[in-house]
């Protein structure tokens, strides 16, 4: 019994070492300041002069804020198209590329691509593809027989459409690497029961391969929606939230409150709600899993 | 043999410390290529006469420059001596030092500089940076485009009227494409159009009391503009413009006939490869002359740790030392020394008169702690709304009125 406990004194130590190093990054980086950011945001403090404790004054302000909502609602476009269409688009590639075709790790490699390269770099890059006067795009769009093509970045109706295609296009290789990784942990026996069964085509892709892929599809969707809500770079490159605030979001606009206006209670209220919006979403999925989500 | 020779490490490497005491200055400033070789002649003119000071330059171009500013005043760090505008909000967050003691103790000459310049460059009367220069714009025009369409170069004489016939005129469209517009100018110039209109956005540019951009003769201004971009089409919007590298690169690649843009573009435009010259801006409608005042000045942080030596270079740097060699740069900025013959002197940039008499018709622009947030929160959407031809300048300004007023009230 003693040698017992022992052994097992020496493992918890063993284990507190290996975790070390994240935990301390964690704490410092993560932790702190998230409980800081969450005591700021009862108060006024522009970095400068001595806080000043407000209670719930940021968030009644953030509520009456009328960019605020229009913030919100941004945010909720964004995700709401970028996600599905990421996914939709992951999925479909990953179906393809899974299959023995000419050029698979070519492929693979190409819709890879996006998500290693530099967001600025790409970000700047697509917005020369969308200018509206000697861009790609409606160069294209025009001997397509476009008359009057959208301005793209500078309208206020096309500007989150354009953001939403460049995050489509950047994230969509991370959705395909996972799913394909998913693909092929399944086991072939079952596809081979299947085929007894005479299961094949969109029937086989339907009744076994989706809801075997669903713990993949629960985690592409989870870190997909977390990914979205956080959306910075492409703003701040490609339209610095503008025009009109059509495409500012959340993350943009706590940076905008922070550090363009040194209001550091205000931008931290908004941090809380961004927070509280991804954990009620996160906790949703996991309550919602059961009904979808298969452990194979 | 171990110990001696670890010993003899040790003392090797104290050997290679300084031989005096050194002090080191980080200087900051943005600026096109061609706008740098005065900052470099400043900065090595300096470490020359002053071998015991070294200063490490930190340069950026003006689209990034802020960014890492902020970034680093926010954290307490950041050069010690640094290029600066919107002086009165960041005096107002006290990043900037007070400079009046530092002037009176030294006697600094600030008396000979530009009294509008000093005004925005102070907050409550007390400056906080010393301006380098006043930055009136002119218009630069495209001889050889004039020539060829057949039109009258610009004057003194054209208002409004006039620079549009001609930018119509200039302006070269085909397949719903432009290859060469008429016109182009700086994002964030709207407001001497609105002052020439006889209008303002409020009041007062450093005391304001009310927002009065919604009065027909500024809406009007406004107008116009966004009339340039989207009904003439001979102005490419301010997005587009940005992409495509901004006034500079637009005029010198042959994409714009005209721009309106300040001195500091002699220098960018010395290498095209077509005739150019300098023209007065248009005037109002009914002749009044306007043009915005004040440019950038240096500023010194608040949080320096070296601020003596700091103030000594910046007697080199904004005195009359500094103000010569950048009045007589290449890409030359009308000096804010006005009162010092020497620099006066100095000015001798292709052009300088024009420059030097829009610099007299000179009017601030708003310039006031609270100002950047009520522009980036209310004025710049408003004015992207005009700017992308989707609302008119009357519907889009005075949507914003009541947010501004009840902004410019809770800045008090």
């Amino acid at each position: 019994m003693a040698a017992r406990s022992k052994l097992w004194r020496r493992d918890t130590q063993a284990a507190w070492l290996f975790l070390l190093p994240s935990l301390v990054l964690f704490i410092m980086f993560i932790a702190i300041p998230v409980i800081a950011a969450f005591m700021i945001s009862f108060t006024e403090w522009d970095l400068f002069n001595p806080m000043k404790f407000v209670g719930f004054g940021n968030y009644t302000k953030l509520f009456n804020d009328d960019i605020f909502k229009k913030v919100m609602g941004n945010t909720a476009y964004f995700v709401l198209a970028s996600v599905p269409l990421q996914m939709a688009f992951g999925l479909a590639i990953a179906l393809v590329l899974n299959r023995n075709i000419k050029g698979q790790t070519f492929f693979r490699i190409a819709y890879f691509l996006p998500v290693v390269t530099s967001t600025v770099a790409a970000a700047l890059v697509w917005s020369w593809l969308f200018n509206s006067n000697f861009g790609i795009i409606n160069a294209l769009l025009q001997m397509a027989g476009v008359t009057n093509p959208p301005k793209w970045l500078a309208s206020t109706k096309w500007a989150m459409p354009a953001v939403i295609v460049v995050s489509v296009w950047q994230n969509v290789g991370y959705a395909m690497v996972l799913f394909l990784a998913g693909l092929q942990n399944i086991r072939t026996d079952i596809y081979d029961a299947a085929a007894l069964d005479s299961a094949r085509g969109w029937k086989r892709l339907w009744f076994i391969t989706l809801p075997m892929l669903s713990p993949t599809t629960f985690f592409v969707l989870i870190i997909s929606i977390i990914g979205s809500f956080q959306v910075f770079e492409l703003v701040f490159i490609m339209t610095k939230a503008g025009p009109a605030n059509a495409t500012n979001t959340l993350v943009y606009y706590i940076y905008q409150n922070g550090f363009q206006f040194y209001q550091m209670g205000y931008a931290s209220a908004a941090a809380m709600i961004l927070f509280a919006i991804v954990l009620v979403a996160t906790l949703i999925q996991y309550r919602m899993q059961d009904r979808w989500v298969h452990y194979g | 043999m171990k110990k001696l020779l670890s010993l003899s490490l040790i003392s090797a490497l104290m050997m290679m410390g300084p031989a005096h005491a050194e002090s080191n200055l980080v200087f900051a400033y943005w600026g096109d290529p061609a706008e740098l070789p005065p900052f470099e002649q400043i900065v090595s003119d300096y470490e020359a006469a002053n071998p015991d000071v070294h200063i490490q330059v930190q340069h950026a171009p003006w689209s990034g420059y802020f960014t890492r500013l902020d970034a680093q005043l926010a954290a307490h760090a950041g050069p010690d001596v640094f290029f600066i505008t919107n002086v009165p909000a960041y005096a107002a967050r006290h990043q900037l030092e007070p400079l009046d003691d530092y002037i009176k103790k030294s006697d600094f000459p600030i008396d000979e500089y530009n009294k509008g310049a000093l005004q925005i460059h102070s907050l409550k009367g007390e400056p906080f940076s010393i301006p380098r220069d006043d930055a009136p714009e002119a218009l630069y025009y495209n001889k050889d485009a004039f020539d060829k369409a057949g039109l009258a170069y610009p004057d003194g004489s054209w208002d409004w009227d006039d620079m549009r016939d001609a930018a119509m005129k200039l302006t070269d469209a085909s397949n719903g494409r432009t290859s060469r517009y008429g016109l182009v100018m700086e994002s964030n110039d709207w407001p001497t159009w609105i002052m020439q209109n006889g209008g303002n956005i409020f009041d007062d540019p450093i005391t304001p009391t009310k927002f009065i951009m919604g009065e027909p003769a500024a809406t009007e201004a406004v107008q116009f503009l966004g009339d340039l971009i989207n009904k003439d089409k001979v102005m490419p919007s301010f997005q587009e413009l940005d992409q495509s590298g901004g006034t500079t690169q637009m005029f010198v690649s042959g994409q714009a006939a005209m721009a309106i843009t300040n001195a500091a573009r002699l220098g960018s435009f010395a290498d095209a490869d077509f005739n150019w010259a300098v023209a007065p801006l248009p005037h109002g409608r009914d002749g009044t002359r306007v043009n915005r005042s004040g440019g950038a000045g240096f500023g010194m942080n608040a949080f320096s740790d070296k601020k003596d030596v700091a103030w000594k270079f910046m007697q080199f740097l904004c005195g009359e030392a500094g103000q010569t060699i950048f009045a007589s740069a290449k890409a030359a900025a009308v000096p804010a020394m006005v009162g010092n013959p020497n620099v006066r002197a100095a000015f001798k940039a292709p052009f300088g008169d024009v420059f030097l008499d829009e610099s007299k018709v000179g009017r601030n622009y708003p310039n006031f702690p609270g100002y950047v947030d009520i522009t980036n929160l209310y004025i710049q959407p408003a004015l992207d709304l005009v700017w992308s031809g989707e609302q008119d300048a009357n519907t889009a300004i005075s949507a914003i009125e009541e947010n501004v007023t009840k902004r410019l009230a809770d800045s008090k």
